[in-house]
């Protein structure tokens, strides 16, 4: 053979190799048209206390190679009893239900609970994303959920840009938020007096309403080809009803009892919580994320929260994904949480101090606004098959709370910060 | 039905782009797509898997239920449509190249070893089978071919680039991703990835990596493909008109053009030019890289 040119004839030759095309018959184009659906099943359950069952259906849309349209459904179940804010002591105390008709007994020596904790929630959420020229995405969304007592409707907005190199992202986002509380019985006068059962109870209407907005500012830097950070800002302000309608606070006497308040009845004297009426919360987090020897990740993240009602967090979340082969692996999980008490925070009132009813002060006897420590350790197995990925993650979860200051009497002997334990099963799975 | 072989799905995060690996023609084969969801990259792997392993089972020559099988059995044999333009295909390259590129030349391969410890057959038994190489006995007219007894033929030397072409055409009918095809060494990608303004790609030979923004490339021979014979590592490339390798051949040549096919041709093509292919790669006007063993 001679050297000659022979790339023109080569290419005409060649061209004609690709006629029509072999049919693919088993996959067409139509596939990729397609729907992802997503489920998760969650089993909660603490020590004698609430038990939940979550369940989430995740679908999404792809209607073309920008637009997703997403939608999320929940459901959530409570049983169980969850702590009123009263404190225990060394006898049997009554409390009236809610509803204000009826009434139950917590035993001598226990954390006094409301065992009437029964609720269904539902919720659908709403989005559609959208991929636009020039590497920014936004995503609009509508959420509405729905239970006994509690409505939220929300809107919310994101929008993401990504630099050329794809080794930043920016993310901005805004969200609103308004909630209808409607408790069982009404709305509670704040520090009004706990009634007898079957008596008209003290009410300051039937319900009242919540205005949120969140507003976040985020980055996500690639370090290098294995790590990456991410930083992100968040601020919620939250104006209108944020009390527990159903949490109490115990007047307690010179021996550290509750003060009975009611012979007949055996009722304690308790008054309801009251807070201020807006909220302003600001995050900031950072987490790093990292592969290691090819397959391992290791995701650590920090979280520091305040408020303007005196609490400050820290939370600490560590995973390690160990991939045993292609398809599965196991994740180790920690998480550390650490809160200090709200300025408002009260685990009991002592006889001639309690505020007037619907006075303007405030108090809250909710653990959730004191100081606490919280420890989840959990494991994860998953398969990561591309077809049909599963996962299984059981953890557990402890809290314990803060001593409270200034007990004496019978306090000194009740433990007025009662560890929390639970377990956690879920489960999730793509169809 | 085949036994279904595994794809396995990894994601790169500093890339954007879902890597997907799979075994097909007797080696590791990839397949990336930038597209920011698992399921569109799966299937589009998919796509490139089943076309590799249904080109790997209609066209091996180690079968005895396809259409090779049959062609080998000597008698007329009416051939689809793709395989007719195939055949066209090896046609024209015998042509173009004055024969030094005959798909009937794969039987040579019953003598060499090339896996490095392999000797040099005897040259008896090569005079013996060179009668039994030349396209032009066998008869091919567009729609039958009849292949004389002993001869075979063999689409080894373009088999895989058709399939890498083949591959990314199908992918790209099924998403608008940049995609890049590698079927163990031979690729082609269908756009520029959108997370860098080129493909990276490292070659045999090439001083760095080389920067593909579409199209194809086809590498021909293999450092580690030789046979010693007298104190000289001979190249794996036989021409077919002696039977014996191609002497004073580069290791290996890497030629970057819009097709995988016509890539893999014009390199292996410059092999067979031994001591030339360089000149014949300049002549040619495409992009190339050339390694030769030290002397």
């Amino acid at each position: 053979m001679k050297n000659q040119k022979i790339i023109a004839s080569l290419a005409t030759a060649s061209m004609a190799v690709f006629g029509a095309g072999e049919a693919n018959a088993q996959l067409g184009k139509s596939d990729l048209l397609d729907t992802d659906f997503k489920g998760s099943l969650l089993y909660y359950t603490e020590t004698d206390r609430v038990s939940a069952i979550e369940a989430i259906i995740d679908g999404s849309y792809f209607l073309n190679n920008r637009d997703t349209i997403g939608f999320r459904l929940t459901f959530d179940s409570l049983t169980g009893a969850s702590a009123n804010g009263a404190v225990p002591t060394d006898r049997a105390q009554t409390f009236t239900r809610p509803s204000g008709n009826g009434d139950y007994t917590t035993a001598a020596n226990e954390t006094p609970l409301d065992d009437t904790f029964l609720d269904t929630r539902y919720a659908l959420a709403l989005n559609w994303n959208r991929k636009w020229d020039g590497n920014w995405q936004s995503t609009i969304g509508a959420a509405f959920s729905n239970e006994y007592d509690y409505q939220s409707l929300s809107v919310s907005s994101l929008v993401s840009y990504q630099t050329d190199d794809r080794n930043r992202t920016y993310s901005g986002g805004l969200s609103f938020f308004s909630d209808t509380i409607s408790p069982v019985g009404g709305l509670p006068t704040s520090f009004g007096l706990m009634g007898n059962p079957d008596e008209i109870q003290q009410r300051m209407g039937d319900e009242d309403e919540k205005i949120v907005i969140d507003a976040l500012f985020g980055l996500t830097q690639v370090i290098d080809s294995r790590s990456l950070v991410q930083f992100s800002y968040s601020a919620s302000s939250s104006d209108g009803y944020l009390n527990d309608p159903y949490k109490f606070i115990s007047v307690v006497g010179a021996d550290g009892r509750p003060v009975g308040q009611d012979p007949a009845t055996g009722l304690s004297q308790v008054v309801f919580e009251n807070r201020p009426d807006s909220r302003l919360k600001q995050s900031f987090f950072v987490k790093y994320k990292r592969d290691l020897f090819d397959s391992h990740v290791f995701d650590s993240s920090y979280r520091f929260m305040t408020d303007d009602w005196g609490i400050n967090s820290h939370t600490l979340d560590f995973k390690y994904k160990w991939r045993l082969n292609d398809v599965s692996y196991l994740q180790p999980h920690l998480r550390i949480y650490q809160q200090n008490d709200a300025d408002f925070f009260t685990p009991f009132f002592t006889q001639g101090n309690v505020p007037a009813a619907g006075s303007g002060s405030y108090a809250s006897p909710d653990y959730r606004l004191g100081e606490m420590m919280a420890y989840t350790v959990g494991l994860e197995y998953g398969r990561d098959n591309v077809e049909r990925p599963w996962s299984i993650a059981l953890e557990y979860y402890l809290q314990g709370l803060g001593d409270r200051d200034g007990t004496f009497g019978e306090l000194r002997n009740q433990d007025l910060s009662e560890d929390v334990s639970a377990f956690m099963v879920r489960f999730n799975m793509d169809f | 039905m085949e036994e279904e072989r595994p794809i396995t799905l990894n994601y790169r995060q500093e890339s954007g782009e879902f890597s997907a690996s799979f075994q097909a023609m007797a080696g590791p084969c990839e397949v990336l797509v930038q597209c920011d969801r698992k399921e569109e990259a799966f299937r589009v792997a998919k796509v490139a898997a089943h076309e590799a392993w249904r080109l790997e089972i209609k066209y091996s020559r180690y079968r005895d239920d396809n259409l090779i099988y049959q062609i080998h059995q000597n008698r007329p044999v009416s051939v689809d449509e793709e395989t007719a333009r195939l055949l066209n295909f090896a046609a024209a390259a015998y042509d173009l190249s004055a024969g030094d590129f005959d798909i009937t030349s794969g039987i040579l391969r019953k003598l060499w070893n090339f896996s490095g410890n392999g000797e040099a057959p005897s040259r008896a038994a090569i005079k013996a089978l060179l009668p039994f190489i030349d396209w032009k006995k066998v008869s091919w007219d567009g729609k039958t071919i009849q292949v004389p007894v002993g001869m075979q033929i063999d689409f080894g030397g373009f088999g895989k680039e058709y399939a890498v072409d083949q591959a990314l055409a199908l992918c790209h009918e099924m998403s608008d991703a940049p995609i890049l095809v590698n079927f163990g060494g031979d690729l082609a990608a269908n756009r520029k990835p959108r997370s860098r303004p080129q493909w990276q790609i490292g070659i045999q030979g090439a001083p760095a990596n080389f920067a593909l923004e579409e199209g194809a490339i086809a590498t021909s021979g293999d450092a580690n493909r030789f046979i010693m014979h007298r104190g000289k590592k001979l190249s794996h490339i036989l021409n077919p008109r002696t039977g014996w390798p191609v002497s004073q051949a580069p290791c290996s040549v890497s030629v970057g053009m819009p097709k995988c096919l016509q890539a893999g041709l014009i390199a292996t093509l410059a092999i067979l030019q031994g001591k030339k292919a360089e000149g014949f790669l300049e002549t040619q006007e495409v992009t190339h890289w050339v390694e030769r063993s030290p002397a």
